[in-house]
């Protein structure tokens, strides 16, 4: 994956200004759009696809908080699987309760449904502090030289873990609800 | 340059539009002057084809040789197709190749080159009305069309003759022609519920820019299913009255069309009288049917369209009451049912300005003169409906290009080899959302070849996904230590090879296209150059492989070949390729581990 902070010429930053990084990117959509070269020869079309593609994914990852995150870790050289261990056990409690929900509603039982919207709050609730944690990292971000930068990096990558995996919890909720 | 259209092919009625003096247009067929085309085609017993309204006229009475809604089937499996044939008049047949096969006359066809039928009328009716050659196409699809489903329509489309400019999603191509003529600045959510297919997108328009924030849909979920499930109500009450009939092909068929029938009356009126008339199946029944009994049928699929609405609004960090205007596009939202739970959900009176019928096939037309050039300063961001995937150990997909993602796009994965001298890896693309390949719709295999033998691990091989701007995949594998780029051969897990559709060319109902023949030896070309390429360097690529016998045989078959590719005999070409390839297959396999394993050195980022 390239550098998405590279491709936007913007600092590597946790913290990004959306709106104005969101109106370089349609500019430039406008300008790469394979739409102008959608009647030239195959490999015309094939170097306006890849060019407009790499600037497409660079916001997809810039645009979510997540995907930026997890960017600004890769840009830093810090391995994301380096955090694997490190989960809050309330967290990994909480994913065996999904899983034991999910059962026994398979298994007919309905009370099985009141523990699920319980705990679709509880994820709901996690994720939107987890925002507001992030946003407090955004403040937080030390210059590229200060001493404090590798401690915050493993903040970063603690959030990142986290994050992700409540977006999974998020997601076998919805898919035990046949909502995927 | 030859005129480009933009072309609506749906489940149920297809239609063609044209962008000129300065406005998109439907065009009515000249020898009768209508505008819309019935996707249905009939095979005569002299082995001709009917298609069209003629076609659709005779469904009750010639209801086995008939063929209608043959959309469903674009794309699908075998075993896919007979599940989706259950409610129509016709099965499907084992092609043995992994393509089902629909009978029309007295032969087997695949749904590509039935659909092909259908675009190659529009296109002669698009040639008669505008006086012109029409050769170039904007067609549109379902905005969750797949992989498998994209490309069978676009087989179609080389089958009718046409060169498709874009693949293009109905809600979008609707979209567009709401925000050009009536909503030009807003979140708008286009819903959009056809003969077959229903899609939901959520858009963003701005200053002739379109942005597509999500999408979501069914590509099972239609009028058809509504006109199904009231036929069958039907059937049960006439059975409840004490009718004794058998059920054959043609009372299913009878049925269905009545209660088509009772349910476009009942858009207008609350009650209508229906009779369904199979004298040699014993049926003999009249009734009536209110309007609350064809919404209690339709009731759960029109549940089914909001609850998917409600998704795509998740996916766009939208709630309904951030959306400035709903457009209704399809058929099916004439429903009165339909407009009042959109109504109800959304909190706004839905749009209806514009023909629901005919807004796809104008917004079709209007993309057609953004790419022509005629029709500046619009811009279109089109997104994936689906996650691409690819599958790694334990049978888990690791997701590579979210779904709402703005197209193109595209992302590299670096792959290795676990096994000491592994010189392959086999990598498995899949489309849709779930955690288990075997849960979503496999796309494609494909080997990466001409891996250096190394030790396990050692071998960086970087593999770059790309989906064009019409949501198609593309693969590309460059070897990330000699920086050399690799062919990738993407087979689809379903759907027509290029030399499957060639042949159609050949043999098909097609011929008598004047430049047909060009266009074959063209094609062949391009095949015979790539297999050159690739049969050099599997030579190249370890002498010690081959014996001095077998590398003599290489050189002279790839002579021949190069020979007949100066000339313009695209059989001979072909001819000579296959016997290049009896040659120089068995070297290429030997270079090939037996063990091809794969295994992903690409960090999980979503586990971590």
């Amino acid at each position: 994956m390239t550098d998405p902070f590279h491709v936007f010429d913007v600092p590597r930053r946790l913290a990004l200004d959306t709106a104005a990084a969101e109106a370089a990117w349609i500019a430039k959509a406008r300008d790469l759009h394979p739409d102008h070269v959608a009647c030239a020869t195959p490999s015309a079309i094939a170097e306006a696809t890849a060019r407009a593609a790499a600037f497409n994914a660079a916001w997809k990852v810039l645009r979510d908080p997540h995907a930026r995150a997890k960017a600004w870790l890769e840009a830093e050289g810090i391995r994301l699987d380096s955090a694997r261990g490190g989960l809050p056990p309330q967290l990994a409690m909480r994913g065996f309760r999904i899983q034991e929900a999910v059962e026994s509603r398979d298994g007919g039982d309905a009370d099985a449904d009141v523990e699920l919207d319980a705990l679709e709050r509880e994820v709901a609730d996690d994720l939107a502090a987890a925002r507001l944690d992030f946003d407090a990292l955004c403040r937080g971000e030390p210059d590229a030289a200060d001493p404090s930068r590798p401690a915050f990096a493993v903040r970063v990558l603690e959030w990142v873990g986290r994050f992700a995996y409540l977006q999974r919890q998020e997601a076998q909720l919805l898919d035990a609800r046949g909502d995927a | 340059m030859s005129r480009m259209v933009g072309i609506d092919l749906g489940t149920t009625n297809s239609l063609v539009a044209v962008f000129r003096n300065g406005r998109a247009e439907v065009l009515a067929d000249p020898r009768t002057g209508s505008r819309i085309c019935p996707s249905v085609v009939r095979g005569e017993t002299d082995g001709t084809v009917t298609v069209g309204e003629e076609a659709r006229k005779g469904r009750v009475a010639r209801a086995r040789d008939t063929v209608a809604s043959i959309k469903r089937l674009m794309g699908k499996t075998v075993a896919e197709a007979e599940r989706l044939t259950t409610g129509l008049t016709y099965g499907v047949v084992d092609g043995g190749d992994g393509v089902p096969r629909v009978r029309v006359a007295d032969r087997l066809m695949t749904p590509p080159e039935i659909a092909a039928l259908v675009l190659r009328e529009l296109k002669e009716r698009a040639t008669l009305a505008l006086g012109e050659p029409v050769d170039r196409a904007v067609i549109t699809v379902p905005a969750y069309f797949d992989d498998r489903e994209r490309q069978a329509t676009r087989d179609a489309a080389r089958l009718a003759g046409l060169k498709v400019a874009r693949l293009l999603s109905e809600p979008t191509a609707a979209c567009l022609a709401y925000g050009l003529e009536k909503i030009p600045k807003g979140r708008i959510a286009v819903f959009d519920l056809g003969g077959g297919t229903f899609d939901v997108s959520i858009l963003k328009v701005d200053g002739g820019l379109f942005e597509v924030l999500a999408i979501n849909g069914d590509t099972k979920l239609g009028g058809d299913d509504i006109d199904a499930a009231l036929g069958k109500r039907l059937l049960e009450r006439a059975r409840v009255d004490g009718v004794v009939f058998d059920t054959t092909l043609r009372v299913e068929e009878a049925a269905r069309t009545a209660a088509e029938h009772a349910k476009i009356a009942l858009s207008s009126s609350v009650s209508v009288a229906v009779a369904l008339e199979v004298p040699e199946a014993g049926l003999r029944w009249s009734g009536t049917v209110t309007r609350d009994e064809l919404e209690s049928v339709a009731s759960p699929f029109i549940d089914r369209t909001l609850k998917l609405t409600n998704r795509a609004l998740r996916d766009a960090g939208l709630g309904v009451e951030d959306l400035d205007a709903v457009a209704l596009v399809g058929g099916s939202t004439r429903m009165p049912l339909v407009r009042a739970r959109v109504q109800t959900h959304f909190g706004k009176v839905p749009r209806t300005d514009l023909d629901p019928d005919e807004v796809v096939a104008v917004g079709a037309a209007l993309q057609a003169s953004v790419i022509t050039g005629e029709n500046r300063g619009i811009t279109l961001l089109d997104v994936n409906p689906l996650t691409l995937g690819i599958e790694t150990m334990g049978g888990v997909v690791a997701k590579i290009i979210p779904r709402n993602s703005t197209l193109p796009t595209a992302t590299g994965m670096e792959f290795t080899t676990n096994v000491d001298g592994q010189t392959a890896v086999l990598i498995h693309v899949l489309q849709g959302e779930r955690e288990l390949a075997k849960d979503n719709r496999s796309l494609a295999r494909f080997v990466l070849r001409g891996i250096e033998p190394a030790a396990a691990g050692i071998p960086r091989v970087e593999v770059i996904f790309t989906l064009d701007a019409n949501g198609i995949l593309n693969v590309m594998a460059r070897d990330k230590k000699t920086g050399q780029a690799q062919d990738v051969d993407v087979r689809p897990t379903s759907g027509l090879t290029d030399e499957m559709v060639e042949r159609m060319l050949v043999e098909g109902m097609t011929s008598g296209n004047a430049d047909l023949e060009a266009r074959l030896v063209a094609e062949a070309r391009v095949d015979a150059e790539k297999l050159l390429r690739q049969s050099r360097k599997v030579v190249q690529a370890d002498p010690t492989l081959v014996t001095p016998e077998e590398s003599a045989q290489v050189a002279a078959v790839l002579k021949a070949l190069e020979a007949v590719i100066a000339g313009d005999d695209h059989r001979a070409i072909r001819r000579a390729m296959e016997t290049a390839d009896h040659v120089t297959v068995p070297v290429a396999q030997r270079l090939m581990d037996r063990n091809i394993a794969s295994y992903l050195t690409g960090r999980d980022v979503d586990a971590v």
